[in-house]
């Protein structure tokens, strides 16, 4: 009853759960200095935070070329928790027990979402 | 209050960029470039929005309310491209709403 997942494809999912991650921290890391003016383009942590979702998206779409969208989005969902890991480790944000727990009930309903 | 105004925010870019998909999917059927210009539009200010949220949360409670774009694309789905809710389906929507609603934790 378990799909195996070709390896090539894990590791290109597993890159574009990272990608995402890490742009939507950088993205993050860059809204203190987020404005409505063009002289955001000069943000670093702005510019690779769009790149690195920009790629991410990028991969998704050719890997679905390849594989079913109910066996790659569980692994989407798992961006929520890397998500969290990050805030963590490189925000110094504290997280609650409950917001785990939240965390694990929407990668159930995406992952669900997905499936169907 | 400052959760509601951060969830507002990122509902209303989920919102915009569910509906920007959702033209993507039409613009490609009828090459009618106006939807797509549209499409680009929007995603522009959900990005926005996202930003003035992030500026307000921490990640870790902005983040998560992403996934109410994957409630949104069920129901255009449902309602504009006649694709199937299937209980699965359903299901998984609520356990995304309960899961948002732990994130959000005191106020909702």
């Amino acid at each position: 009853m378990v799909k195996v997942i070709e390896l090539w494809i894990f590791l290109i999912i597993l890159v574009v759960s990272l990608l995402s991650a890490f742009g939507g921290l950088y993205l993050k890391l860059s809204s203190k200095d987020f404005r409505l003016s063009f002289k955001v383009f000069k943000n670093k942590f702005l510019i690779f935070g769009v790149l690195f979702n920009v790629i991410s998206l990028g991969l998704y779409v050719y890997v679905l070329k390849f594989e079913e969208l109910s066996v790659l989005f569980p692994f989407v969902a798992l961006n929520y928790v890397w998500v969290s890991f990050l805030s963590k480790c490189f925000l110094k944000e504290r997280i609650k027990l409950i917001r785990l727990f939240g965390i694990l009930f929407i990668v159930i309903g995406v992952s669900l979402v997905g499936f169907s | 209050m400052k959760k509601l105004i951060i969830i507002g925010l990122v509902l209303l870019s989920t919102l915009m960029g569910s509906i920007a998909q959702l033209l993507f999917k039409i613009s490609s059927e009828n090459i009618l470039s106006f939807y797509l210009l549209l499409a680009v539009l929007l995603y522009f200010f959900a990005f926005i929005f996202y930003m003035f949220a992030l500026k307000k949360g921490e990640l870790s409670f902005v983040f998560p309310i992403l996934a109410t774009s994957y409630i949104w694309v069920s129901l255009f789905s449902f309602y504009f491209l006649n694709e199937g809710f299937s209980f699965l389906k359903i299901f998984g929507i609520v356990f995304i709403l309960l899961g948002i609603s732990l994130v959000g934790g005191k106020s909702d």
